[in-house]
């Protein structure tokens, strides 16, 4: 059993932590030695309460700024397209997460190191994922890119309750 | 003279016993009244609505609408459609057709009633997406109040399931082949059908899933009665006016109230985890590996 855990979980593999792992981070090594312990005790994988809270609310910060970019982005492509309706979108996207990033510069002084560079990357990536969905969805125009930004949204709170409910659901039985 | 020596064809016949796996002990021919569910209603209704004033004043929040009035005005709409179904159900039980052809019927209404239910809980789920994305509520609100509705409707579909069962497998019993039989079956049958039809919530969940359900009907009642100024803005609702003016919401008694909407999903979860069934009762779909990587994406900036 797991060395002091009162409660244990049981959480799919192939899921989301099993991908944190692979990084080296803080987080990360924690859940990783429980990976470790896990398997030796025969189960796929097992985390703590106190492992639990903290997934939970890095999913929670995720979706609520994902969702806050997005809803910023789609409001900024919809000021835009009452003036360029059919003009393509990935400029316009382009220069809003300039515009971002150089809000966030502004903000330097006010969050710690590793909160900036967080925040930065995440910001990445969300221009990555709208941009690979912009080409997956062959949207290039403002009007339908403002439909993947709504669908994107939609998509990051359906997940958000399915890996939140996969987290939680499964008790532990030998 | 020849005489005949009739011996009992079997133990049947002497102990007059119906050969069927019906557990007719508790039995003891209960009458279906039509205001039973409405009954029930009511009381649930009364409870979330006496509940809610609870709330709001313990978060000293004041609603723009009377809440009785409110209730009043949802029950009388509720009354009806229940005062319809119960009459359906009443003329059905008192016709003259065979036991059968009633427990088809009903049958029927039931999967009509799991149809609409099931179409609310997804019509509040599209609700809930249009907030999302046209106001400015936190979206871990509405995220975790779209994993509540996801399982309220596993719930739902679940226990409408279980009653529908119960009622198909009273079809397959059949009536004994001996004279006399017929009619004592299907009194039985008919005892069944009507306690079938009393609306049994299952007291291990219902508790769980009344608290969480009260929640989630807390957090929308906030947002509706916030926006709508009037009865008549109730139904239909003015979406554009209510999504307009849920941008002035007090988010942190929004959030507040999710903390609890929390507390009580993860009871419920748990309720529902041990619930003893050959398949869990909450299976979420697997993620896409392109959704997956996103997500791994983003942790992994923690």
């Amino acid at each position: 059993m797991p060395r002091e855990s009162k409660v244990s979980f049981i959480v799919d593999t192939n899921i989301i932590i099993y991908d944190v792992l692979e990084g080296i981070t803080p987080f990360s090594r924690t859940l990783g030695f429980f990976f470790k312990e896990a398997k030796d005790h025969g189960y796929t994988l097992c985390i703590t309460q106190q492992i639990l809270d903290e997934v939970k609310s890095i999913l929670k910060d995720i979706l609520n700024y994902s969702v806050e970019v997005y809803r910023d982005l789609r409001e900024y492509l919809r000021k835009c397209s009452s003036k360029h309706h059919k003009s393509h979108a990935l400029p316009l996207i382009d220069s809003f997460f300039k515009e971002k990033h150089n809000a966030l510069s502004k903000q330097k002084g006010e969050l710690s190191e590793t909160a900036f560079e967080r925040k930065r990357n995440q910001l990445r990536f969300l221009e990555e994922n709208i941009v690979i969905s912009i080409y997956g969805a062959n949207a290039f125009t403002v009007k339908d890119a403002i439909r993947v930004v709504e669908n994107l949204m939609r998509t990051l709170m359906d997940d958000y309750a399915n890996i939140y409910a996969m987290c939680i659901h499964r008790i532990v039985k030998k | 003279m020849d005489t005949f020596t009739v011996s009992a064809p079997s133990a049947l016949v002497l102990t007059n016993e119906v050969h069927s796996n019906i557990d007719v002990s508790e039995i003891q021919q209960p009458k279906f009244h039509g205001d039973n569910a409405l009954k029930i209603v009511e009381e649930n209704a009364l409870y979330i609505f006496n509940n809610l004033n609870y709330i709001f004043a313990q978060y000293k929040i004041k609603p723009v609408l009377n809440i009785n009035e409110l209730r009043e005005h949802i029950m009388a709409e509720t009354k009806k459609q229940i005062e319809d179904i119960n009459k359906r159900i009443d003329e059905i039980l008192e016709s003259k057709k065979p036991i059968g052809v009633k427990i088809k019927k009903i049958i029927n209404i039931l999967s009509e009633l799991k149809k609409k239910d099931l179409e609310a809980i997804s019509e509040i789920k599209r609700f809930i997406e249009h907030l999302l994305v046209e106001s400015n509520i936190p979206p871990v609100v509405l995220g975790n109040m779209r994993l509540y509705l996801d399982i309220d409707e596993k719930l739902t579909e679940k226990l409408w399931d279980i009653k529908l069962r119960e009622l198909q497998s009273l079809l397959k019993i059949l009536p004994s082949r001996y004279p006399g039989r017929v009619k004592q079956v299907e009194k039985r049958k008919k005892a069944l059908l009507e306690k079938t039809l009393k609306i049994e919530i299952y007291r291990e969940i219902r508790p769980y899933e009344r608290n969480t359900r009260l929640n989630a009907c807390v957090i929308l009642f906030y947002i509706l009665l916030n926006c709508i100024d009037t009865l008549d803005d109730v139904h239909p609702i003015n979406l554009q006016k209510i999504l307009k003016k849920s941008k002035t919401l007090n988010i942190e008694v929004l959030n507040d109230l999710n903390e609890k909407l929390v507390e009580s999903l993860h009871a419920l979860i748990f309720k529902i985890a041990k619930y003893n069934e050959t398949e869990p009762l909450l299976t979420m779909r697997l993620l896409s590996k392109y959704t997956l990587t996103f997500w791994a994406t983003m942790v992994s900036t923690y």
